[in-house]
Protein backbone atom coordinates (compact mmCIF):
# COMPACT_ATOMS: atom_id res chain seq x y z
CA UNK A 1 0.00 0.00 0.00
CA UNK A 2 1.53 3.29 -1.09
CA UNK A 3 1.78 6.27 1.23
CA UNK A 4 -0.08 9.48 0.51
CA UNK A 5 1.79 12.77 0.17
CA UNK A 6 1.52 15.69 2.54
CA UNK A 7 2.54 19.26 1.71
CA UNK A 8 2.61 22.17 4.18
CA UNK A 9 2.89 25.70 2.78
CA UNK A 10 2.47 29.23 4.06
CA UNK A 11 2.45 32.75 2.63
CA UNK A 12 1.18 31.72 -0.80
CA UNK A 13 0.38 34.41 -3.35
CA UNK A 14 -3.05 34.11 -5.00
CA UNK A 15 -1.67 32.96 -8.35
CA UNK A 16 0.88 30.48 -6.96
CA UNK A 17 -1.60 29.07 -4.47
CA UNK A 18 -4.15 28.38 -7.20
CA UNK A 19 -1.52 27.12 -9.66
CA UNK A 20 -0.24 24.65 -7.06
CA UNK A 21 -3.77 23.26 -6.60
CA UNK A 22 -4.04 22.76 -10.37
CA UNK A 23 -0.57 21.24 -10.70
CA UNK A 24 -1.23 18.71 -7.95
CA UNK A 25 -4.63 17.81 -9.42
CA UNK A 26 -3.09 17.09 -12.80
CA UNK A 27 -0.54 14.73 -11.25
CA UNK A 28 -3.37 12.22 -10.87
CA UNK A 29 -4.11 11.94 -14.58
CA UNK A 30 -2.66 9.21 -16.77
CA UNK A 31 -0.14 11.71 -18.17
CA UNK A 32 0.58 13.34 -14.81
CA UNK A 33 2.66 10.76 -13.04
CA UNK A 34 3.17 10.68 -9.28
CA UNK A 35 4.27 8.01 -6.85
CA UNK A 36 1.54 9.18 -4.49
CA UNK A 37 -2.05 8.06 -5.16
CA UNK A 38 -3.37 11.03 -3.15
CA UNK A 39 -1.99 14.34 -1.92
CA UNK A 40 -3.12 16.49 1.00
CA UNK A 41 -1.92 20.08 0.94
CA UNK A 42 -2.55 22.29 3.96
CA UNK A 43 -1.63 25.88 3.30
CA UNK A 44 -2.20 29.57 3.92
CA UNK A 45 -2.35 32.48 1.56
CA UNK A 46 -0.61 35.77 2.24
CA UNK A 47 -2.71 38.37 4.05
CA UNK A 48 -4.85 38.72 2.01
CA UNK A 49 -5.97 37.02 -1.17
CA UNK A 50 -9.49 37.27 -2.54
CA UNK A 51 -10.63 34.38 -4.73
CA UNK A 52 -13.78 34.11 -6.81
CA UNK A 53 -15.52 30.94 -8.01
CA UNK A 54 -14.88 29.45 -11.45
CA UNK A 55 -17.71 31.19 -13.28
CA UNK A 56 -18.28 34.31 -11.18
CA UNK A 57 -18.00 37.83 -12.52
CA UNK A 58 -15.07 39.13 -10.47
CA UNK A 59 -16.16 42.76 -10.77
CA UNK A 60 -19.56 41.87 -9.31
CA UNK A 61 -18.00 40.08 -6.35
CA UNK A 62 -14.93 42.00 -5.22
CA UNK A 63 -13.69 45.57 -5.14
CA UNK A 64 -10.64 45.33 -7.39
CA UNK A 65 -9.51 48.91 -6.76
CA UNK A 66 -9.64 48.38 -3.02
CA UNK A 67 -7.71 45.10 -3.32
CA UNK A 68 -5.03 46.81 -5.37
CA UNK A 69 -4.76 49.78 -3.04
CA UNK A 70 -4.43 47.43 -0.06
CA UNK A 71 -1.91 45.26 -1.89
CA UNK A 72 -4.17 42.18 -1.78
CA UNK A 73 -3.93 39.46 -4.38
CA UNK A 74 -7.01 38.27 -6.24
CA UNK A 75 -7.78 35.44 -8.58
CA UNK A 76 -10.18 32.90 -10.03
CA UNK A 77 -10.39 29.36 -8.71
CA UNK A 78 -11.07 26.13 -10.58
CA UNK A 79 -13.78 25.25 -8.07
CA UNK A 80 -17.23 26.82 -8.10
CA UNK A 81 -19.13 28.73 -5.44
CA UNK A 82 -18.73 32.24 -4.08
CA UNK A 83 -15.94 34.71 -3.35
CA UNK A 84 -13.69 33.98 -0.36
CA UNK A 85 -11.13 35.96 1.58
CA UNK A 86 -8.02 33.95 2.43
CA UNK A 87 -4.98 34.76 4.55
CA UNK A 88 -2.84 33.69 7.49
CA UNK A 89 -5.87 32.73 9.62
CA UNK A 90 -7.78 30.77 7.02
CA UNK A 91 -6.63 27.21 6.37
CA UNK A 92 -6.67 26.05 2.76
CA UNK A 93 -7.23 22.29 2.50
CA UNK A 94 -6.58 20.85 -0.93
CA UNK A 95 -6.95 17.11 -1.41
CA UNK A 96 -6.22 15.63 -4.82
CA UNK A 97 -6.56 12.08 -6.11
CA UNK A 98 -8.40 10.10 -8.77
CA UNK A 99 -11.17 7.55 -9.24
CA UNK A 100 -8.84 4.57 -8.85
CA UNK A 101 -7.73 5.61 -5.37
CA UNK A 102 -11.04 7.04 -4.23
CA UNK A 103 -13.89 5.42 -6.17
CA UNK A 104 -17.08 7.46 -6.33
CA UNK A 105 -20.31 7.42 -8.27
CA UNK A 106 -21.97 10.63 -7.15
CA UNK A 107 -20.40 13.93 -6.21
CA UNK A 108 -22.17 13.97 -2.83
CA UNK A 109 -20.09 10.92 -1.80
CA UNK A 110 -16.90 12.92 -2.31
CA UNK A 111 -18.16 15.76 -0.14
CA UNK A 112 -19.17 13.36 2.59
CA UNK A 113 -15.93 11.34 2.61
CA UNK A 114 -13.56 14.26 2.23
CA UNK A 115 -15.17 16.65 4.69
CA UNK A 116 -15.50 13.99 7.43
CA UNK A 117 -11.87 14.42 8.64
CA UNK A 118 -12.44 18.19 8.96
CA UNK A 119 -15.55 17.58 11.08
CA UNK A 120 -13.51 15.12 13.18
CA UNK A 121 -10.77 17.70 13.69
CA UNK A 122 -13.32 20.30 14.78
CA UNK A 123 -14.88 17.77 17.14
CA UNK A 124 -11.53 17.08 18.77
CA UNK A 125 -11.19 20.81 19.33
CA UNK A 126 -14.58 20.76 21.02
CA UNK A 127 -16.66 22.12 18.14
CA UNK A 128 -19.74 20.25 16.94
CA UNK A 129 -19.94 21.12 13.26
CA UNK A 130 -22.10 19.61 10.52
CA UNK A 131 -22.38 19.50 6.75
CA UNK A 132 -24.88 22.13 5.57
CA UNK A 133 -27.21 21.57 2.62
CA UNK A 134 -25.01 23.02 -0.10
CA UNK A 135 -21.26 23.15 0.31
CA UNK A 136 -20.60 24.53 3.76
CA UNK A 137 -19.68 23.24 7.17
CA UNK A 138 -21.62 25.00 9.89
CA UNK A 139 -21.66 25.44 13.64
CA UNK A 140 -25.09 26.31 15.05
CA UNK A 141 -26.22 27.77 11.76
CA UNK A 142 -23.04 29.75 11.13
CA UNK A 143 -20.60 28.94 8.35
CA UNK A 144 -17.15 27.82 9.50
CA UNK A 145 -15.83 26.33 6.24
CA UNK A 146 -16.65 26.46 2.54
CA UNK A 147 -16.20 23.39 0.34
CA UNK A 148 -15.74 22.85 -3.38
CA UNK A 149 -15.03 20.01 -5.79
CA UNK A 150 -13.48 20.21 -9.23
CA UNK A 151 -13.29 17.20 -11.54
CA UNK A 152 -10.73 17.52 -14.32
CA UNK A 153 -11.56 16.38 -17.88
CA UNK A 154 -9.50 13.23 -17.29
CA UNK A 155 -11.22 12.44 -14.01
CA UNK A 156 -8.74 13.75 -11.42
CA UNK A 157 -10.41 15.04 -8.27
CA UNK A 158 -9.68 18.27 -6.43
CA UNK A 159 -11.50 18.73 -3.14
CA UNK A 160 -10.97 22.12 -1.56
CA UNK A 161 -11.99 23.57 1.78
CA UNK A 162 -11.36 26.94 3.36
CA UNK A 163 -11.54 26.51 7.12
CA UNK A 164 -11.80 29.64 9.24
CA UNK A 165 -9.43 29.68 12.18
CA UNK A 166 -10.33 33.32 12.46
CA UNK A 167 -11.48 36.15 10.19
CA UNK A 168 -11.32 39.91 9.98
CA UNK A 169 -14.73 41.47 9.42
CA UNK A 170 -13.36 44.93 8.56
CA UNK A 171 -11.22 43.49 5.77
CA UNK A 172 -14.15 41.44 4.45
CA UNK A 173 -16.32 44.53 4.30
CA UNK A 174 -13.64 46.45 2.43
CA UNK A 175 -13.03 44.02 -0.40
CA UNK A 176 -16.08 41.76 -0.77
CA UNK A 177 -19.14 43.29 -2.39
CA UNK A 178 -21.68 41.95 0.05
CA UNK A 179 -25.19 43.40 -0.10
CA UNK A 180 -25.15 45.25 3.20
CA UNK A 181 -22.99 48.22 2.28
CA UNK A 182 -25.74 50.68 3.21
CA UNK A 183 -26.00 49.33 6.76
CA UNK A 184 -24.38 51.15 9.65
CA UNK A 185 -20.99 49.70 10.64
CA UNK A 186 -22.54 48.16 13.74
CA UNK A 187 -25.28 46.42 11.76
CA UNK A 188 -22.83 45.24 9.12
CA UNK A 189 -20.67 43.58 11.75
CA UNK A 190 -23.71 42.07 13.48
CA UNK A 191 -25.02 40.74 10.18
CA UNK A 192 -21.74 38.97 9.41
CA UNK A 193 -21.32 37.65 12.95
CA UNK A 194 -24.78 36.11 12.72
CA UNK A 195 -23.80 34.13 9.64
CA UNK A 196 -20.11 33.30 9.88
CA UNK A 197 -17.99 31.96 12.70
CA UNK A 198 -14.48 30.63 13.18
CA UNK A 199 -12.65 28.16 15.38
CA UNK A 200 -11.26 30.88 17.63
CA UNK A 201 -14.60 32.68 17.94
CA UNK A 202 -16.42 29.47 18.77
CA UNK A 203 -13.88 28.33 21.35
CA UNK A 204 -13.21 31.79 22.76
CA UNK A 205 -9.50 31.02 22.69
CA UNK A 206 -6.73 31.14 20.09
CA UNK A 207 -5.66 27.91 18.40
CA UNK A 208 -2.29 27.95 16.62
CA UNK A 209 -2.41 27.39 12.87
CA UNK A 210 0.40 24.82 13.10
CA UNK A 211 -1.61 22.84 15.67
CA UNK A 212 -4.70 22.99 13.47
CA UNK A 213 -2.72 21.67 10.50
CA UNK A 214 -1.32 18.78 12.56
CA UNK A 215 -4.80 17.89 13.73
CA UNK A 216 -6.34 17.98 10.25
CA UNK A 217 -3.48 15.87 8.88
CA UNK A 218 -3.96 13.32 11.67
CA UNK A 219 -7.70 13.10 11.00
CA UNK A 220 -7.21 12.52 7.25
CA UNK A 221 -4.71 9.75 8.05
CA UNK A 222 -7.14 8.13 10.51
CA UNK A 223 -10.20 8.47 8.28
CA UNK A 224 -8.54 6.76 5.31
CA UNK A 225 -6.18 4.46 7.22
CA UNK A 226 -3.18 5.91 5.38
CA UNK A 227 0.31 7.07 6.23
CA UNK A 228 1.20 10.51 4.95
CA UNK A 229 4.75 11.21 3.83
CA UNK A 230 5.74 14.89 3.90
CA UNK A 231 7.37 15.92 0.66
CA UNK A 232 7.79 19.60 -0.20
CA UNK A 233 7.33 21.02 -3.67
CA UNK A 234 10.60 20.37 -5.52
CA UNK A 235 12.50 22.98 -7.52
CA UNK A 236 11.42 21.30 -10.72
CA UNK A 237 7.80 21.20 -9.62
CA UNK A 238 7.95 24.87 -8.65
CA UNK A 239 9.07 25.73 -12.20
CA UNK A 240 5.99 23.98 -13.59
CA UNK A 241 3.75 25.69 -11.03
CA UNK A 242 5.22 29.08 -11.93
CA UNK A 243 4.46 28.33 -15.57
CA UNK A 244 0.79 27.50 -14.76
CA UNK A 245 0.58 30.68 -12.65
CA UNK A 246 1.86 32.84 -15.52
CA UNK A 247 -0.27 31.16 -18.18
CA UNK A 248 -3.53 31.08 -16.24
CA UNK A 249 -3.77 32.63 -12.80
CA UNK A 250 -1.85 35.84 -13.59
CA UNK A 251 -3.49 36.07 -17.00
CA UNK A 252 -6.11 38.82 -17.06
CA UNK A 253 -8.19 36.93 -19.60
CA UNK A 254 -8.68 34.16 -17.02
CA UNK A 255 -9.13 36.48 -14.05
CA UNK A 256 -11.58 38.89 -15.68
CA UNK A 257 -13.49 36.46 -17.89
CA UNK A 258 -17.21 37.16 -18.03
CA UNK A 259 -19.71 34.38 -17.83
CA UNK A 260 -22.67 34.40 -20.22
CA UNK A 261 -25.05 34.47 -17.26
CA UNK A 262 -25.79 37.95 -15.96
CA UNK A 263 -25.22 38.86 -12.30
CA UNK A 264 -28.10 40.87 -10.79
CA UNK A 265 -28.98 42.18 -7.36
CA UNK A 266 -32.26 43.35 -5.87
CA UNK A 267 -33.67 44.44 -2.55
CA UNK A 268 -37.13 44.52 -1.00
CA UNK A 269 -38.57 46.10 2.13
CA UNK A 270 -41.66 44.58 3.66
CA UNK A 271 -43.51 45.69 6.72
CA UNK A 272 -44.85 42.70 8.61
CA UNK A 273 -46.66 42.41 11.97
CA UNK A 274 -43.37 41.10 13.37
CA UNK A 275 -41.36 44.06 12.10
CA UNK A 276 -39.61 45.35 8.99
CA UNK A 277 -38.20 42.65 6.73
CA UNK A 278 -35.32 43.76 4.51
CA UNK A 279 -34.26 41.20 1.91
CA UNK A 280 -31.34 41.29 -0.49
CA UNK A 281 -30.87 38.84 -3.33
CA UNK A 282 -28.07 38.12 -5.77
CA UNK A 283 -28.97 36.27 -8.97
CA UNK A 284 -26.88 34.63 -11.64
CA UNK A 285 -29.14 34.11 -14.62
CA UNK A 286 -32.14 32.22 -13.25
CA UNK A 287 -30.27 30.93 -10.20
CA UNK A 288 -30.16 32.38 -6.72
CA UNK A 289 -26.56 33.20 -5.89
CA UNK A 290 -27.21 34.53 -2.40
CA UNK A 291 -30.00 35.76 -0.16
CA UNK A 292 -29.76 37.92 2.92
CA UNK A 293 -32.84 38.37 5.10
CA UNK A 294 -32.52 40.93 7.87
CA UNK A 295 -34.83 42.64 10.31
CA UNK A 296 -35.58 43.03 13.97
CA UNK A 297 -35.97 39.33 14.54
CA UNK A 298 -32.93 38.53 16.60
CA UNK A 299 -34.42 35.33 17.99
CA UNK A 300 -35.08 34.04 14.49
CA UNK A 301 -31.70 34.81 12.92
CA UNK A 302 -30.62 31.17 12.91
CA UNK A 303 -33.78 30.13 11.10
CA UNK A 304 -33.42 32.93 8.54
CA UNK A 305 -29.76 32.03 8.07
CA UNK A 306 -30.77 28.43 7.36
CA UNK A 307 -33.26 29.61 4.73
CA UNK A 308 -30.51 31.74 3.16
CA UNK A 309 -28.14 28.78 3.10
CA UNK A 310 -30.63 26.36 1.53
CA UNK A 311 -31.60 28.84 -1.16
CA UNK A 312 -28.01 29.51 -2.16
CA UNK A 313 -27.30 28.18 -5.68
CA UNK A 314 -30.86 27.00 -6.16
CA UNK A 315 -33.34 27.82 -8.93
CA UNK A 316 -35.24 31.09 -8.93
CA UNK A 317 -38.61 29.42 -8.74
CA UNK A 318 -41.39 30.58 -6.42
CA UNK A 319 -42.60 27.04 -5.69
CA UNK A 320 -39.09 25.99 -4.77
CA UNK A 321 -38.62 29.03 -2.52
CA UNK A 322 -41.97 28.31 -0.84
CA UNK A 323 -41.02 24.66 -0.22
CA UNK A 324 -37.68 25.65 1.33
CA UNK A 325 -39.22 28.32 3.56
CA UNK A 326 -42.04 26.02 4.71
CA UNK A 327 -39.62 23.21 5.49
CA UNK A 328 -37.15 25.34 7.46
CA UNK A 329 -39.87 27.18 9.39
CA UNK A 330 -41.46 23.85 10.32
CA UNK A 331 -38.12 22.44 11.49
CA UNK A 332 -37.36 25.46 13.62
CA UNK A 333 -40.82 26.16 14.99
CA UNK A 334 -41.09 22.63 16.36
CA UNK A 335 -38.06 23.33 18.57
CA UNK A 336 -38.56 26.91 19.60
CA UNK A 337 -41.24 29.48 20.18
CA UNK A 338 -40.65 32.99 18.94
CA UNK A 339 -41.90 36.26 20.36
CA UNK A 340 -43.08 37.63 17.00
CA UNK A 341 -43.49 35.02 14.31
CA UNK A 342 -42.85 36.06 10.71
CA UNK A 343 -45.39 34.45 8.40
CA UNK A 344 -44.00 32.06 5.78
CA UNK A 345 -45.78 33.99 3.02
CA UNK A 346 -44.12 37.22 4.12
CA UNK A 347 -40.67 35.64 3.82
CA UNK A 348 -41.45 34.08 0.43
CA UNK A 349 -42.92 37.30 -0.94
CA UNK A 350 -40.02 39.38 0.33
CA UNK A 351 -37.55 37.09 -1.46
CA UNK A 352 -39.67 36.99 -4.59
CA UNK A 353 -40.11 40.76 -4.80
CA UNK A 354 -36.35 41.28 -4.36
CA UNK A 355 -35.70 38.80 -7.16
CA UNK A 356 -38.15 40.45 -9.53
CA UNK A 357 -36.55 43.83 -8.83
CA UNK A 358 -33.14 42.31 -9.58
CA UNK A 359 -34.43 41.04 -12.92
CA UNK A 360 -36.11 44.37 -13.70
CA UNK A 361 -32.98 46.31 -12.81
CA UNK A 362 -30.98 44.23 -15.24
CA UNK A 363 -33.52 44.95 -17.92
CA UNK A 364 -33.09 48.68 -17.40
CA UNK A 365 -29.37 48.67 -16.60
CA UNK A 366 -27.52 51.53 -18.22
CA UNK A 367 -24.90 49.93 -20.39
CA UNK A 368 -23.16 53.10 -21.40
CA UNK A 369 -23.24 55.22 -24.51
CA UNK A 370 -20.58 56.41 -26.89
CA UNK A 371 -20.26 59.59 -24.77
CA UNK A 372 -20.54 58.27 -21.25
CA UNK A 373 -19.39 54.69 -20.78
CA UNK A 374 -20.79 52.63 -17.95
CA UNK A 375 -18.59 52.84 -14.87
CA UNK A 376 -18.47 49.71 -12.73
CA UNK A 377 -19.70 50.43 -9.23
CA UNK B 1 -42.53 9.65 -23.83
CA UNK B 2 -42.91 7.33 -20.86
CA UNK B 3 -43.46 8.60 -17.35
CA UNK B 4 -41.41 6.77 -14.72
CA UNK B 5 -42.05 8.09 -11.25
CA UNK B 6 -42.06 11.87 -11.88
CA UNK B 7 -39.65 11.70 -14.84
CA UNK B 8 -40.67 11.88 -18.50
CA UNK B 9 -38.35 9.66 -20.54
CA UNK B 10 -37.97 10.02 -24.27
CA UNK B 11 -37.72 6.47 -25.65
CA UNK B 12 -36.74 7.56 -29.15
CA UNK B 13 -33.26 8.55 -28.07
CA UNK B 14 -30.11 6.58 -27.26
CA UNK B 15 -28.66 6.78 -23.73
CA UNK B 16 -25.14 6.49 -22.35
CA UNK B 17 -25.39 4.38 -19.19
CA UNK B 18 -22.50 6.05 -17.34
CA UNK B 19 -22.94 9.73 -18.12
CA UNK B 20 -26.75 9.72 -18.47
CA UNK B 21 -26.50 11.76 -21.66
CA UNK B 22 -29.13 11.19 -24.31
CA UNK B 23 -28.23 11.09 -28.01
CA UNK B 24 -30.82 12.13 -30.60
CA UNK B 25 -29.50 10.45 -33.73
CA UNK B 26 -30.33 11.82 -37.16
CA UNK B 27 -28.25 10.24 -39.94
CA UNK B 28 -24.62 11.00 -39.20
CA UNK B 29 -25.49 13.86 -36.85
CA UNK B 30 -26.57 13.80 -33.21
CA UNK B 31 -27.96 16.19 -30.68
CA UNK B 32 -26.75 15.66 -27.10
CA UNK B 33 -28.46 16.41 -23.80
CA UNK B 34 -28.83 15.21 -20.21
CA UNK B 35 -31.33 12.72 -18.82
CA UNK B 36 -33.97 14.14 -16.45
CA UNK B 37 -32.54 12.07 -13.59
CA UNK B 38 -28.96 13.25 -13.70
CA UNK B 39 -29.95 16.87 -14.11
CA UNK B 40 -32.00 16.62 -10.93
CA UNK B 41 -29.35 14.91 -8.84
CA UNK B 42 -26.72 17.45 -9.91
CA UNK B 43 -28.83 20.31 -8.58
CA UNK B 44 -29.41 23.61 -10.31
CA UNK B 45 -26.99 24.33 -13.15
CA UNK B 46 -25.25 27.64 -12.68
CA UNK B 47 -22.87 27.86 -15.63
CA UNK B 48 -22.06 26.02 -18.85
CA UNK B 49 -19.17 26.65 -21.21
CA UNK B 50 -18.74 24.63 -24.41
CA UNK B 51 -15.64 23.99 -26.46
CA UNK B 52 -15.50 26.02 -29.66
CA UNK B 53 -17.43 25.06 -32.77
CA UNK B 54 -15.41 22.64 -34.86
CA UNK B 55 -13.83 20.95 -31.83
CA UNK B 56 -13.13 17.28 -32.52
CA UNK B 57 -14.35 15.40 -29.46
CA UNK B 58 -13.72 11.73 -28.63
CA UNK B 59 -16.19 9.55 -26.71
CA UNK B 60 -15.54 9.99 -22.99
CA UNK B 61 -13.62 13.23 -23.51
CA UNK B 62 -14.73 16.67 -22.48
CA UNK B 63 -16.67 19.00 -24.78
CA UNK B 64 -17.16 21.68 -22.14
CA UNK B 65 -17.41 22.49 -18.46
CA UNK B 66 -20.36 22.84 -16.18
CA UNK B 67 -21.01 24.22 -12.72
CA UNK B 68 -23.86 22.76 -10.76
CA UNK B 69 -24.58 23.68 -7.17
CA UNK B 70 -22.25 20.95 -5.99
CA UNK B 71 -19.22 20.98 -8.28
CA UNK B 72 -17.38 22.12 -11.40
CA UNK B 73 -16.67 19.34 -13.85
CA UNK B 74 -16.34 18.33 -17.47
CA UNK B 75 -19.10 17.39 -19.89
CA UNK B 76 -17.84 14.10 -21.32
CA UNK B 77 -19.16 13.18 -24.76
CA UNK B 78 -21.21 9.97 -25.06
CA UNK B 79 -20.11 9.66 -28.73
CA UNK B 80 -17.22 10.99 -30.80
CA UNK B 81 -17.81 13.83 -33.22
CA UNK B 82 -17.10 17.33 -34.40
CA UNK B 83 -19.10 20.08 -32.69
CA UNK B 84 -21.32 21.63 -35.38
CA UNK B 85 -23.69 23.63 -33.18
CA UNK B 86 -23.80 24.73 -29.56
CA UNK B 87 -26.95 25.74 -27.74
CA UNK B 88 -26.32 29.39 -26.96
CA UNK B 89 -29.60 29.62 -25.03
CA UNK B 90 -28.26 27.10 -22.55
CA UNK B 91 -25.02 29.04 -22.17
CA UNK B 92 -27.07 32.12 -21.32
CA UNK B 93 -29.50 30.23 -19.10
CA UNK B 94 -28.15 26.88 -17.84
CA UNK B 95 -31.37 26.34 -15.85
CA UNK B 96 -32.92 25.14 -19.13
CA UNK B 97 -31.06 21.85 -18.59
CA UNK B 98 -33.06 21.41 -15.39
CA UNK B 99 -36.39 22.72 -16.61
CA UNK B 100 -36.51 21.35 -20.17
CA UNK B 101 -33.83 18.64 -20.56
CA UNK B 102 -35.21 17.22 -23.82
CA UNK B 103 -36.30 20.53 -25.30
CA UNK B 104 -34.54 23.86 -24.96
CA UNK B 105 -32.03 22.31 -22.58
CA UNK B 106 -30.11 20.35 -25.24
CA UNK B 107 -26.35 20.99 -25.24
CA UNK B 108 -24.54 20.52 -28.56
CA UNK B 109 -24.86 18.94 -31.99
CA UNK B 110 -22.10 16.67 -33.25
CA UNK B 111 -21.16 15.36 -36.69
CA UNK B 112 -20.36 11.78 -35.69
CA UNK B 113 -16.92 10.39 -36.46
CA UNK B 114 -17.20 6.85 -35.07
CA UNK B 115 -20.89 6.12 -35.32
CA UNK B 116 -20.82 2.42 -36.33
CA UNK B 117 -18.65 1.43 -33.40
CA UNK B 118 -20.12 3.67 -30.71
CA UNK B 119 -23.88 3.80 -31.25
CA UNK B 120 -24.28 0.06 -30.45
CA UNK B 121 -22.69 0.77 -27.04
CA UNK B 122 -25.61 3.01 -26.09
CA UNK B 123 -28.93 1.90 -24.61
CA UNK B 124 -31.77 1.88 -27.14
CA UNK B 125 -35.29 0.50 -27.46
CA UNK B 126 -38.36 0.99 -25.26
CA UNK B 127 -37.84 -1.94 -22.90
CA UNK B 128 -34.10 -1.43 -22.55
CA UNK B 129 -34.45 2.27 -21.77
CA UNK B 130 -37.29 1.80 -19.29
CA UNK B 131 -35.48 -1.09 -17.54
CA UNK B 132 -32.22 0.84 -17.33
CA UNK B 133 -33.90 4.01 -16.09
CA UNK B 134 -35.91 2.21 -13.42
CA UNK B 135 -32.81 0.49 -12.04
CA UNK B 136 -30.88 3.77 -12.09
CA UNK B 137 -33.72 5.54 -10.31
CA UNK B 138 -33.76 2.87 -7.60
CA UNK B 139 -29.99 3.14 -7.19
CA UNK B 140 -30.16 6.94 -6.94
CA UNK B 141 -32.97 6.74 -4.37
CA UNK B 142 -31.29 4.00 -2.32
CA UNK B 143 -28.07 5.95 -2.13
CA UNK B 144 -29.78 9.25 -1.32
CA UNK B 145 -28.53 11.06 -4.43
CA UNK B 146 -31.82 12.68 -5.38
CA UNK B 147 -31.42 16.43 -4.75
CA UNK B 148 -33.37 17.76 -1.81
Amino acid sequence: MKNWRYIDQTEMSASKGLATDEYLTNLHTSEGGTDFPAILRLYNYKDHSVLVGRFQDINAEIDIEECESLGFGFGRRLTGGGAILMGANQLGICFTTNQEELPWEHISELYKKLSAPILDALKELGIEAAFRSKNDLEVEGKKIAGLGVYISPSGAIQFHASLLLDFDIDVMLKVLKIPIQKFSDKRKIASIEQRITSINRTLGTAVEMTDLKSLVLKKYAEAFGKTFEEQDISTNEQKMINHIARETYENEEWIFQRSPQADMTGVSLKKTPAGLLRTYIGLKGENIKSVLITGDFLDQEEMLSEIESRLKWSPLDKDHITKVVDKVVLEYSSNKSYSHVIENDDIVNAIWVASQRALAEKRYTYNGSCYYPKVEA
Amino acid sequence: MEKIDKYEINQNYYYDADSHFWVDLSGSEARIGMSPLVQETSGSFVAVVFDAMGADVKRGQSFGNIEAEKHVGPLNAPVSGVVTEINEKVQENPRLINTDPYGEGWLVKLKLTNKDEEIPKLIFGDDNIVGWFKSELKKFEDKGWIAQ
